[in-house]
């Protein structure tokens, strides 16, 4: 059985998880505070879920959680807050700390739902495990260094300045980032980074340099990622119109890149596999939704999982897991935001322009979100000419 | 004083010894560099010493004018007089010659007293202001004129003082006082609004602060409610099973089999249940649960509509804005306020995001809806007040009404609504700011136009219009300085 652990300094909040988690499939403890937490994991040979408060008077949530990202990186951390302030969140986002955040008062089922959710996201990634034997996939984890120092310093809250200094040691990388970050927000007119980061935030920053960082790995195999880079910066400027117009209100920063790196597991998998992905996949001339198909008869695997498993690897935010998962089934049971998969999903078929074959992924996302092909019109036509 | 000093007036030949000028006599005249004279009754000059007579020599108006001032002051019988005289003079050519005497009036002049404010004094700009002018062309002098006894005859003793640049140096000072006089007051303007702006951002951290505290409790209150409900229904199950249990039971029994004991069980089970509220309950429930969670779910939604109206970053960032959602939540804090006076009827259409400051725009909304109240209440108990919410957008702009069929504005009022401290109401209702700072929000800080239309006795409608901006983060500060 998986095991959880639910931390938060007031007995009351712990007594009514201990009775909401009762009589379901996982073990559950409960401690009400950092010492009380780690007793338990030292007693326990592993805890699979984390739930902590974060702002806790005698101890940090944050704190905490770094101290479990450290000792235990593999046991999925979450966080359950009720101080929902930009600041408090955006610290633990911005240095990956936790994949998930609820927020009090919750929603009982909901918090149930999302759980499981999480654990069989889990599950699927169990099947990715079997390639870890695969060199090139050891090659891919370790890769982003510029992307794991950048989060090294973000964790010892160094300015923005000093973190821009260190990124642009390298001009090639400064110029290729920022080009990337032009292009994919696109009415950022930014000529250095600082600026970038201003306007689109250093978490998006970060994930961008993540991706340009994977694009590299193989010198070779630059120009052939080239064109799925094209269509990732351009699916990011629909997304954030769509996102815009469906919501009313701008995109938050930790989904800032959905729609840039839902591809991404193309191009691990291009490192991965190299020519063979190169000649097999990319260069047919086929539809998205039979991409993965092809995939999988090739090589066993698709690009959504292997997106998603590296994302997860990198801790990123359930909700870019999610998007890098299901962008191209966006009706499956398991997804926690469905909402905003249905309009990375849509964004892909608008860059494509593959709207007129409606396939199911695409009627299903409009279903999701309960409008019609009419409601994209405006945008269609404004990216038709692009 | 040597003899040396003193001139005698040519035409005049006088009783007055030399010896007499010479001691004790002139008491008034202590230093060499006083201007000094001695008039006979009829106003004509006796003896005066080197500086007055260089004076008295340099114009013609001198010696008439003095002579005029001591007949009046003899034809008064006052004894001592202190005057003064101004001499103008033509600036472009400063001949003495052509200076003028201008009518001298008195004017009484009380220094004001003012109370001094604790600020950063910005350097002074020195304006053009007419005495300057003057300065050049005019020359002023104090006259003091006493009548003394001297050996059986009436004389004047006249003392000349040189004031020009005194008064002129008083005048600078009167401006200057007027200047930062003016000045204060925007001080204290800016003051004001700055208070205002760190009141609200003080409250936005309450609220932060109180939001949170109430979300914890409000966690497991929520929590525990549902799972209550599960007990209860696990409960109920029990109950209902266990009851249909006694029933089979007792019909299975046939009468004769069942002992004393057995029958006065069933008497008891059947009386227990007969009076307990137990059909009631069963019956209340549902409505009792959902009126429960509908007030939870009301505390839930009072508490993140307050959480987002004083964020922080709102206060103070641009950022994109929707001004439909920035109604509905302001619409939702004054609820309160305004439910019991008026009805609120919405007409609002699509409008595009813009660029604005959330919460001092929502604050404007607030503004006008409080007004709007208080002038729905001014007419009477029984009235059935309206409030209409109106948006709508072109390319250029979005635009939003609030109209109110309230007591409306009168007339004379009208033109200062958006002044500072211009306020109807009683004392200790109002600052009378809201409507300036509205103004200052909507028209300086967004470049948008703030105005209403209002008739006394029928309502008033407000109406907004902020310019739709799609810039990034760089240019809003070039943005606030157009």
């Amino acid at each position: 059985m998986r095991k959880i652990l639910f931390i938060d300094d007031e007995a009351n909040i712990l007594r009514s998880l201990k009775r909401l988690f009762r009589n379901l499939e996982y073990e559950c403890y409960y401690a009400d505070g950092i010492n009380e937490a780690i007793k338990i994991y030292l007693s326990l040979d592993f805890i699979d879920m984390l739930v902590t408060d974060i702002k806790m008077p005698n101890f940090d949530g944050i704190r905490l959680l770094k101290v479990f990202k450290e000792a235990s990186p593999r046991t999925i951390r979450v966080a359950l807050s009720g101080y929902a302030s930009v600041d408090s969140i955006t610290e633990a986002v911005s240095k990956n700390l936790a994949k998930q955040y609820f927020y009090k008062p919750w929603n009982n089922d909901e918090i149930i739902s999302s759980i499981r959710k999480m654990f069989s996201l889990e599950d699927e990634f169990e099947q990715v495990d079997l390639f870890d034997k695969v060199q090139n996939f050891e090659n891919v984890k370790t890769l982003p260094r510029l992307f794991d120092r950048i989060n090294m310093l973000i964790q010892k809250d160094k300015s923005i300045e000093e973190i821009c200094v260190i990124i642009e040691e390298d001009l090639a990388i400064t110029s290729n980032i920022l080009r990337l970050a032009n292009s994919a927000f696109y009415q950022a007119k930014t000529g250095n980074l600082q600026q970038a980061v201003m306007y689109i935030g250093l978490n998006n920053l970060k994930q961008i340099i993540l991706s340009y960082e994977i694009s590299q790995m193989k010198e070779a195999l630059i120009k052939s990622g080239e064109s799925i880079w094209k269509h990732a910066a351009r699916t990011n400027n629909i997304f954030y119109d769509l996102y815009e117009k469906y919501y009313k209100k701008k995109v938050p920063s930790i989904v800032g890149t959905a729609g840039l790196i839902h591809d991404i597991g193309k191009i691990i998998m291009l490192q991965i596999f190299e020519n063979a992905y190169s000649t097999e996949v990319l260069q047919q001339d086929i539809s998205d939704g039979q991409i993965t198909v092809l995939e999988r008869s090739l090589f066993k695997i698709d690009h959504a999982v292997v997106g998603g498993y590296f994302l997860n690897w990198w801790a990123f935010p359930m909700e870019l897991i999610e998007v890098c998962m299901y962008h191209h089934r966006p009706l499956d049971e398991h997804i926690i935001h469905k909402e905003l998969v249905a309009i990375v999903t849509l964004s892909t078929f608008i860059e494509k322009k593959e709207y007129e074959i409606l396939g199911s992924s695409f009627l299903g996302a409009l279903d999701i979100l309960k409008i019609d092909l009419d409601y994209l019109k405006p945008i269609i036509e404004k990216y038709e000419n692009e | 004083m040597g003899l040396s000093n003193w001139v005698w007036a040519k035409e005049q030949s006088h009783r007055l010894s030399e010896s007499r000028v010479e001691t004790g006599f002139f008491e008034y005249c202590v230093q060499l560099e006083t201007i000094f004279g001695i008039f006979d009754k009829s106003g004509d000059l006796v003896v005066s010493n080197k500086a007055f007579d260089d004076l008295i020599n340099k114009h013609s108006a001198w010696k008439a004018h003095l002579k005029k001032e001591i007949l009046l002051m003899r034809n008064l019988g006052k004894k001592e007089a202190l005057l003064e005289f101004v001499l103008e003079c033509d600036p472009q050519s400063f001949d003495p010659q052509s200076c003028e005497p201008k009518a001298y009036e008195p004017v009484e002049f009380e220094p004001k007293a003012y109370e001094p404010v604790e600020f950063e004094p910005k350097a002074y700009e020195p304006v053009e202001f007419e005495s300057k002018e003057h300065a050049l062309r005019e020359q002023r002098f104090n006259i003091l004129l006493k009548e003394q006894l001297v050996e059986d005859e009436t004389l004047f003793m006249c003392q000349i003082e040189e004031v020009t640049e005194a008064h002129n140096l008083e005048n600078l000072i009167l401006d200057m006082n007027y200047q930062l006089t003016q000045k204060i007051k925007e001080i204290n303007q800016a003051q004001i609004k700055i208070l205002n702006q760190e009141k609200l951002v003080g409250i936005g951290q309450l609220a932060a602060g109180v939001a949170h505290e109430i979300n914890n409790p409000l966690g497991f209150v929520k929590s525990n409610f549902k799972i209550l409900d599960e007990y209860f229904r696990e409960i109920t199950k029990l109950l209902i099973t266990l009851k249909n249990e006694f029933v089979t039971f007792q019909s299975t029994c046939e009468s004769a089999d069942i002992s004393k004991e057995m029958a006065n069980f069933f008497e008891q089970v059947e009386h227990t249940v007969a009076n307990s509220d137990y059909d009631y309950i069963i019956d209340d429930y549902e409505s009792l649960f959902q009126d429960t969670s509908v007030g939870l779910e009301r505390v839930e939604k009072i508490v993140n509509g307050l959480r987002k109206f004083s964020r922080m970053d709102h206060m103070t960032n641009f950022a994109k804005y929707n001004i439909n959602e920035g109604l509905e939540e302001t619409l939702m804090i004054a609820n309160n306020e305004i439910k019991y006076d008026a009805k609120v009827i919405k007409d609002m259409q699509y409008v595009p995001l813009t660029y604005a400051i959330v919460g001092e725009i929502n604050q404007v909304l607030l503004n006008i809806l409080i007004n709007a109240v208080h002038a729905i209440k001014e007419r009477g108990k029984n009235f059935k007040g309206i409030i209409k919410v109106t948006t709508r957008s072109d390319e250029k702009y979005v635009y939003c009404e609030i109209m109110d069929n309230g007591m409306g504005i009168k007339k004379e009022d009208q033109e200062r609504i958006f002044t500072p401290f211009f306020t109807t109401k009683e004392v200790g209702l109002g600052t009378g700011l809201g409507m300036s700072i509205a103004y200052d929000i909507i028209t300086n800080k967004h470049g948008g136009e703030i105005s209403f239309i209002s008739e006394y006795g029928m309502g008033t409608t407000f109406k907004i219009k902020i310019p739709i901006r799609k810039v990034d983060a760089d240019t809003v500060d070039e943005y606030l300085n157009i």
